[in-house]
């Protein structure tokens, strides 16, 4: 089991999960986040929190999302944590409006 | 002219997340962390339950602040004995409470005096090696337990119970507690609640974690079942909120209970209405929708929740078992704001939410703290001195825990585990003090700032 984050988040970035998290484990890319699977420690409190339910628990994963596993740990070990919320990025709400409306 | 200085009673993860937040919006306030215990992070160490050592790490991250040269922990002083609240008030620009809510929720059916009728915190203060809980005895011949109560404290209890004892033996549990349920192994758990199905208060993934447990069936009591739960249970209905339908899509896969041996069984709208036995529990009196039944069990624990416990020289909201406050500024009695008090975590909303919700909590209380100290960067206030005494002679500093956490961790690894508890205050303390205490004060890196 691990937490990770997915596409859905890309070019998206809200950040409500960098919020909630209690430990810090999101680090910060230029289109989206990711999890430091080493820090985080499963609470979960993210998952809900997300505009774009891209944070899954692994466990949960749909199979064409299974990838995410790894490009989560490739990319937290190279980017800063992300400290604080932020603002989304440009155009993140209407692709969060697509997102939803193709879920 | 100084620097504010804030102390927060308590170093469990609210008392934590108030800290952090401090160091991160003042920029040079100084922070004293104070706890009772020598050990530092509450209900991480005393709560989480020794097989989720996931979740205990997020201890890692309370170091970091820990560690900060603006904080300082005072161990093994308590407030209300070692200090009075009035004195730490007069001495701090703020004072924060973080002290949680230590003592059980208060039932009659404790009140028989059978023995085998515990409430939740003795059991898991136990297991867990609290140094106030290890006089516990488990009723010899346990074959029985029930649980009353339907939140993640019950599920940790169960676990705790079904679990092999190969499986716990790599945890951090009490080689005690461990011993006692290799020698006395449970047959039947029934967690009872008096709620519907969609009032329970598990979590999806916890509750999933006691249903796959090997050896063990999870099981649904028929009796005690609304219609809307059995139109919940068989799909007919969908829950209200998204947690009942995570935990429902769980509960699915259950089982009617049999009342045969190694099956948890989860009854709701249950009222748990007498205990019966001579001296010791044999029997819990069930009341549901279908009448009254005695049912065995050797064991009850009551897992009901927390409410504060009382300190001499704090209000005290008794029916929310709470601290009074307005978004965290304590409040006496008659409504009005306490000026330099502030509460945070369970103290201040009560027991429930996870270990992360204290976050969001303690950053609410500390916006308010730091809008009435104002924008002047020292405190102006004359502060009384004559503490460093008490610091100096009976406080464990950080560095005193840490040789506590590295001599926990080598037992550990001598034993094949992953730590080995340290349970009597005495050799805490002996551990905590080993080196010889020459420097004056516990340091927070060179100067102190009372």
């Amino acid at each position: 089991m691990t937490i990770v984050v997915t596409e859905n988040c890309h070019k998206c970035r809200f950040t409500e999960c960098v919020d909630v998290c209690p430990v810090g484990c999101f680090r910060l890319g230029d289109d989206m986040v990711y999890i430091a699977a080493d820090d985080c420690i499963e609470c979960r409190a993210c998952i809900p929190v997300c505009p774009v339910s891209a944070i899954y628990d692994s466990d949960d994963l749909p199979p064409h999302l299974e990838k995410w596993v790894g490009i989560n740990r490739e990319f937290a070990d190279l980017l800063p944590a992300a400290t604080a919320r932020l603002d989304p990025l440009p155009g993140a709400e209407e692709r969060r409006q697509t997102l939803v409306s193709l879920s | 002219m100084t620097a504010p200085n804030v102390a927060i009673v308590g170093s469990g993860p609210s008392g934590f997340y108030a800290a952090e937040a401090l160091l991160e919006q003042h920029p040079t306030v100084r922070v004293d962390i104070l706890d009772k215990l020598a050990t530092p992070f509450g209900l991480v160490r005393f709560g989480v339950a020794p097989d989720h050592p996931k979740t205990k790490a997020i201890a890692k991250a309370f170091e970091r602040t820990a560690e900060n040269a603006r904080v300082r922990f005072l161990g093994n002083v308590e407030v209300g004995k070692d200090v009075s609240i009035e004195a730490l008030t007069g001495a701090y620009s703020a004072v924060i409470l973080a002290h949680g809510a230590a003592a059980p929720r208060r039932h009659p059916l404790a009140d028989a005096g059978l023995e085998g009728v515990i409430y939740a915190s003795d059991f898991t203060r136990w297991y867990n090696g609290h140094p106030d809980g290890q006089s516990l005895a488990l009723p010899s011949g346990a074959a029985s337990v029930a649980i009353y109560g339907m939140g993640n404290v019950s599920l940790d209890i169960s676990r705790m119970l079904m679990l092999d004892s190969q499986e716990l033996a790599a945890t951090d549990i009490t080689e005690d507690a461990l011993r006692a349920l290799r020698r006395e192994p449970v047959q039947r758990v029934a967690i009872v609640g008096r709620g519907s199905l969609e009032q329970a208060k598990f979590s999806a993934p916890e509750l999933r974690e006691t249903a796959r447990i090997a050896g063990w069936r999870p099981v649904i009591a028929r009796e005690g079942l609304s219609e809307r739960d059995r139109a919940l249970l068989e799909g007919h209905v969908t829950a209200d909120d998204s947690r009942a339908q995570q935990n429902l899509e769980v509960l699915k896969e259950f089982v009617w209970a049999t009342g045969q041996p190694r099956e948890v069984e989860f009854r709701f709208g249950t009222t748990i209405e007498g205990v019966e036995g001579s001296g010791r529990l044999s029997s819990v009196l069930l009341r549901d929708n279908t009448g009254q039944m005695s049912t065995e069990a050797q064991l009850l624990v009551l897992s009901i929740g927390q409410v504060v416990a009382p300190v001499p020289g704090l209000p005290l909201d008794e029916s929310r078992g709470i601290i009074p406050n307005a978004w965290g500024r304590v409040l006496s009695l008659d409504g009005v704001v306490i000026e330099g008090l502030y509460v945070v975590g369970w103290a201040k909303r009560s027991s429930a939410g996870t270990i992360g919700s204290n976050r969001s909590c303690s950053r609410e209380t500390i916006a308010n703290l730091l809008l009435d100290l104002g924008d002047d960067p020292t405190d102006p206030r004359q502060r009384i001195v004559g503490w460093k005494d008490l610091y100096r002679r009976k406080a464990v500093d950080w560095n005193g825990w840490k040789r506590i956490d590295d001599e926990e961790l080598a037992r550990g690894r001598a034993a094949g585990r992953s730590r080995v508890k340290i349970t009597s205050r005495a050799e805490l303390l002996k551990i905590a003090t080993a080196e010889n205490r020459r420097s004056a004060l516990p340091e927070r890196n060179k100067k102190d700032a009372i």
